[in-house]
């Protein structure tokens, strides 16, 4: 018997005229469920093609159900029982490991994020400051995400961004000893700097803040913490990719920009920093013509060098003003003569240079855990 | 099933279609959970840590929905799915007002 309360608080059409109703519509997941259950089968050839060529074969064979549907006809019984058992032994972990004489001071949701590899997306976490270290923390699955050691970091700037959902939001971004750096949106940004200054105080560093960066700010990649550098040269360059893998060398577009204290390439595919040169490591450039091959044929190409560790790399670039960017480089390039040697013939896996900051591996990042279910 | 969607409201209706389309996999795989459940090869263990996953993951999408406001946007593309559903079903399974309606609608034509 329903109690009275509950009736109550429908409201009745007045008048004789009222009916029964039931809701008999079927939803979208009564079909899903319908078909989990019974288990869907298919098998599909799907041949893609471009202009009538052929491109991409499919072939497929698939059956999708619901695991009880696919126990009950003895399928997959060998992984059901593997999972379970891996989750059960796994010891519960909802806060990261933290060494000895370490304290958590601040806990909070955040997120990170990763502009490295094929997975480039914010990773959500709880972000753990402790006196000695940063930590990105996720508890289900338990992973450390990200770590740092507090006198690793420099400086920090907060950029107000716009997210894809409209709103603006502050991002704060982290300044690395090494010259890279995170970016980070977190839950309650002032307290994470506060305590982070004062945990870094103690420690005797101090946390330097600098003014949000305007330079290239639709480059998120670039908006490294350059506030104190003043944009002299910019403009679209492709660059060549030399040889990977099985592909040959290819051309990217992207953004070549010179600053008084570097010069950068930012690839737009990848969205990120993929050069940076220091201007003290340039050692020159020069304009020659080049068969680029397919449709494009000949065309003027900037070849760039510079020194690092192992010797003079060069980096071959095409775009518009060549001639203004070979004066602009060779204005710059100090100490001897470089020589200049068609690049084609030195091989041109010397032109991977210092591929950025994000490249330099100052962060321990673990790799995702990738659990088939 | 018409979905709105223009400049303005193009993010905001992109998320809805993105999360009710979430929903209705979390709906899904909560109606497996308790065939699982009810198939009693699970350990007490797993039931209550499975039960307390879905229950989180319903108050992260609540929680995302009203943060972004779009829980009514996310309601009306489910309803308009749902409605997509209930009609191509019901052509499967009663082919002969699917025909009626459409001689119906020839005959509109034809006028």
């Amino acid at each position: 018997v329903l109690p009275r309360e509950r009736i109550a608080g429908l409201v009745l059409p007045p008048g004789p005229a009222y009916l029964p109703t039931e809701f008999k519509q079927a939803t979208l997941v009564d079909l899903l469920d319908r078909a989990l259950d019974k288990g869907v089968v298919i098998s599909a050839d799907l041949v893609v093609s471009l202009a009538g060529v052929p491109l991409i074969g499919v072939n497929l064979r698939a059956a999708v159900a619901g695991m009880e549907t696919m126990l009950r006809y003895g399928l997959m019984r060998d992984w059901d029982e593997r999972i379970r058992d891996w989750e059960s032994k796994r010891v519960d972990q909802r806060e990261p490991a933290l060494l000895a004489n370490e304290t958590a001071v601040l806990r909070m949701h955040g997120a990170l994020w990763a502009p490295r590899g094929i997975y480039r997306s914010w990773r959500p976490g709880h972000i753990y400051l402790t006196n000695r270290r940063l930590i990105l923390f996720r508890a289900q699955p338990a992973e450390t995400i990200w770590e740092i050691p507090l006198h690793s970091i420099r400086c920090y700037a907060v950029r107000t961004e716009t997210h894809f959902t409209g709103h603006e939001r502050d991002l704060v971004y982290l300044g690395l000893r090494t010259g890279a750096h995170v970016c980070l949106h977190v839950e309650k940004r002032d307290d994470l700097l506060s305590s982070m200054a004062a945990e870094m105080e103690g420690m005797g560093i101090p946390l330097v803040e600098q003014a949000a960066p305007a330079f290239a700010a639709h480059h998120h990649g670039l908006a490294a913490l350059m506030s104190d550098e003043t944009v002299k040269a910019e403009s679209k360059m492709w660059r060549q990719i030399p040889q990977l893998g099985i592909l040959g060398d290819t051309w990217r577009p992207g953004m070549l920009c010179l600053t008084e204290r570097r010069l950068v390439w930012w690839c737009e595919t990848d969205r990120q920093v993929q050069l940076d040169v220091p201007v003290g490591r340039l050692a020159g450039a020069d304009v020659e013509a080049m068969d680029l091959g397919g449709l494009v044929g000949e065309r003027p190409v900037l070849t760039l060098q510079y020194r690092n560790s192992h010797g003079l790399e060069t980096v071959l670039l095409t775009g518009d003003g060549l001639w203004e960017w070979k004066q602009a480089i060779e204005g710059l390039a100090q100490g001897t003569e470089a020589p200049r040697a068609r690049p084609l013939e030195q091989g041109s896996h010397a032109a991977i240079g210092r591929v950025g900051p994000q490249h330099a591996a100052p962060l321990q990042q673990q790799p995702a855990v990738v659990v088939a279910r | 099933l018409v979905v709105d969607i223009d400049e303005g409201n193009l993010k905001a209706g992109l998320l809805a279609l993105v999360i009710s389309l979430v929903e209705v996999i979390k709906d899904a795989l909560k109606l497996q959970a308790f065939k699982r459940m009810e198939g009693g090869s699970l350990t007490e263990e797993e039931i209550d840590r499975l039960g307390r996953a879905l229950a989180d993951l319903d108050v992260a999408l609540e929680q995302l929905k009203a943060d972004q406001g779009i829980s009514e946007a996310v309601q009306q593309v489910r309803d308009g799915l749902d409605e997509l559903v209930d009609d191509v079903l019901d052509r499967f399974l009663n082919p002969r007002s699917w025909l009626e309606e459409t001689e119906r609608s020839d005959r509109v034509g034809a006028h």
